[in-house]
């Protein structure tokens, strides 16, 4: 319980409202308390076990509402890419059409692949939009005033080391556990994506391109590569969110499980400045 | 001598670990190119007297004289060839080089050829429209058995007539000949007066299917090819053939790859004199400027050079002049690419807009392409781009040129007023 006090009393410690910087995850949190729980009382409900595990699950919600909104932001923009490769595919075939070197059938086949895309698009839009209002709601601050940093902070290249677990209960050392196994595949998946598969499919864009100075492969096989590359660095913008995710929800496994005077949620210069805080 | 021969042959059937050490001491010293240029060889000082092939882009083997057998010595085995500048292929071929060297006799000499099998693979040589022994033919398995990894055969047997001939293997022959195992054998009539000509060239035509950025060749490719090569080499890099106006001129050329290549001169008129069957009546000859060569075939074409110029000669399957190209592609002539160039450079910073006039440009522009890889059109004239790849060269006729010499005179100054020109 004291713990529970330990965050509240650490989060609204923090001074100022509108940050100067890109607004960071603490930065979201600090705001999102303020505006839900201050208002609602004194301090000291907080020590009351109820109150302080809602407000710790609620400091994890509000991060991971953060990681998700700055990930949307930079996933909007590469979806319009993905887009654009196929507004272009379809537009090169009217061009040849026009020209007499395509056949409608062939038309047809660029038309629908751009259509279908298209309408598959517009839900995930939605979805990154949804990402980012939520947050704005949680803080209660309209999304253009957000000030959402350009993207998350890197993935680190070696994950952190399994917390220490003897000492907690059986049910907390198997949530801690699973946490962190978690953590572990999130981070080798993400840096997967930002070590060895963007770079790759940056690189066969590349080649791609050579081949096209060539003509060795035509437009249609330029662009579909340029879509691969837009849909390799969205798969990847959502591996590195997936990993402050998990990296989140093991420090909220670790937090609620541990003696209050183990693990603050938010202690300065913990692991929250340094990963995941966006800045 | 029948006894030597019977020994060796029989050596050769059992495997060369038969072979004794004496004989393979007596193994004459491979002999090595010094590089993918044409390298004129000398009069021969050795046995029978004969005019001997210039082979472009190729070389002929030195022999020696063992009594009254001439010995060669070729060695199997993988080689790196320059297709043109710029490109390098990681082939098979004989003595460094593919196509190995240019193997030259006569009429009625008996020839002892060594064969040492430097590849990862059991290897044949089959000596392509040849009369000798069955147990000569080379055909793994048929006729004899496959020569393996690490060992040498000899093949013994008399040249019974002249003509233009080739060597290949007849063991895993699709791989063998995908990967450039070939080369020549010129047989020259007892009478070096007989079929006289100033000059007699010589090539094999091939093809390789190698991906753009690779530089081994694909072995299993049937008919998509994308270098189309004379001699395992494509314009810019196939030599010019030269002649002094009013020469007689003799082109000899095989065809081991998967298609028939029509072959072009331009300037002059030609016969075919002879083929890979031997020499052509003189009555069944009929005047061409395009001879077609057929797969597994030799054609040997004979002209007065007449006509002074730089003569375009080639294959005039159009796309056998084209370095290499994607098959299956869009044809942009014609479609309006301009308003949409912006938006791709912004995907594509080296974006620029292709094949909207024809693709004629490629012989202009220089982009960059993959490593390894020739433009597909390429090369440059008197006047221009010339826009070429492939199974293209050019054929210059000049005057005054010394009977011995090859070297390419430059470009040819055509007299005032008979150039084609604007009006």
């Amino acid at each position: 319980m004291r713990r529970h006090a330990i965050i509240l009393g650490f989060a609204l410690c923090l001074t100022g409202i509108a940050p100067a910087h890109a607004l960071t995850a603490d930065d979201a949190v600090r705001i999102a308390l303020r505006k839900h729980i201050a208002p609602t009382g004194p301090i000291h409900d907080a020590a009351e076990p109820d109150v302080a595990a809602a407000m710790t699950e609620f400091v994890e919600d509000v991060r991971g509402a953060w990681f998700r909104a700055v990930a949307a932001r930079q996933a909007l923009a590469l979806l319009d890419e993905v887009r654009e490769t196929l507004d272009l595919s379809a537009e090169f075939a009217q061009s040849l059409r026009d020209a007499g070197n395509l056949s409608a059938l062939d038309l047809m086949r660029h038309q629908v692949l751009q259509a279908e895309t298209t309408a598959g698009l517009a839900v995930l839009r939605a979805d990154l939009q949804i990402e980012q209002e939520r947050l704005a709601h949680l803080v209660g601050m309209a999304l253009s005033d957000l000030g959402l940093p350009d993207k998350l902070a890197d993935v680190p290249p070696s994950p952190a080391a399994a917390p220490p677990t003897a000492s907690l209960p059986p049910e907390a050392q198997w949530s801690v556990r699973t946490a962190h196994l978690k953590y572990l595949a999130a981070h080798e998946r993400a840096r997967a994506y930002a070590a060895t598969i963007v770079p790759l499919r940056r690189k066969i864009t590349e080649e791609t391109t050579l081949r096209f100075n060539g003509m060795l492969v035509d437009i249609f096989a330029l662009l579909a590569d340029v879509r691969e590359q837009a849909s390799a660095s969205l798969t990847a913008i959502e591996a590195e969110r997936d990993f402050w995710l998990a990296e989140n929800a093991l420090r909220y496994a670790e937090v609620v499980s541990h003696e209050p005077q183990a693990a603050p949620v938010l202690a300065p210069g913990a692991r929250s400045g340094a990963a995941g805080g966006g800045h | 001598m029948l006894s030597r021969r019977n020994l060796l042959t029989g050596a050769a059937l059992l495997g060369a670990a038969a072979v004794s050490r004496a004989s393979l001491s007596a193994i004459p010293e491979a002999a090595y190119p010094a590089g993918p240029r044409t390298q004129v060889p000398p009069l021969p000082t050795t046995g029978r007297p004969f005019h001997p092939v210039v082979t472009l882009n190729g070389w002929s083997a030195p022999w020696t004289m063992n009594g009254e057998w001439k010995e060669f010595h070729l060695v199997a085995e993988p080689v790196e060839r320059q297709i043109a500048p710029g490109m390098r292929a990681k082939l098979w071929g004989y003595n460094g080089q593919s196509p190995g060297p240019t193997i030259e006799g006569v009429e009625g000499d008996k020839v002892r050829i060594f064969v040492t099998n430097k590849l990862a693979e059991p290897t044949t040589v089959h000596w392509h429209g040849m009369i000798l022994p069955n147990g000569m033919d080379g055909v793994g398995g048929l006729t004899q058995p496959y020569i393996p990894v690490g060992k040498t055969f000899v093949y013994e047997f008399e040249l019974v007539k002249s003509g233009t001939f080739m060597y290949h293997p007849h063991a895993d022959e699709m791989v063998q000949m995908a990967m450039g195992m070939m080369g020549l054998f010129i047989v020259h009539p007892r009478d070096p007066a007989e079929h006289r000509v100033d000059r007699d060239y010589a090539f094999l035509i091939n093809a390789y299917d190698i991906a753009p950025g690779a530089s081994t060749p694909s072995v299993a490719t049937m008919t998509d090819f994308n270098l189309w090569s004379w001699n395992s080499r494509v314009f810019p890099g196939i030599d010019v053939p030269v002649a002094g106006q009013g020469e007689r001129v003799r082109i000899r050329m095989g065809n081991l790859s998967m298609t028939s290549h029509p072959i072009h001169l331009h300037g002059h008129s030609f016969e075919v004199t002879c083929t890979d069957g031997g020499w052509v009546r003189e009555s069944a000859r009929w005047p061409e400027v395009t001879t077609d060569v057929p797969v597994g075939a030799m054609r040997a074409v004979e002209f007065v050079a007449e006509n002074e110029g730089d003569w375009a000669f080639h294959c005039h399957k159009s796309h056998h002049t084209m370095g290499p190209m994607g098959h299956g592609t869009a044809n942009m002539i014609g479609a309006r690419q301009d308003h949409l160039e912006e938006r791709m450079i912004k995907l594509v910073p080296d974006f620029m807009v292709m094949g909207n006039h024809g693709m004629g440009d490629m012989g202009e522009m220089e982009m960059p392409l993959p490593d390894n890889t020739l433009p597909m059109m390429t090369g440059s004239g008197p006047f221009g781009a010339l826009a070429m790849g492939g199974m293209f060269t050019v054929f210059k006729v000049r005057k005054g040129l010394g009977p011995r010499d090859f070297t390419d005179p430059g470009w040819y100054t055509q007299p005032a007023g008979t150039t084609a020109r604007e009006v």
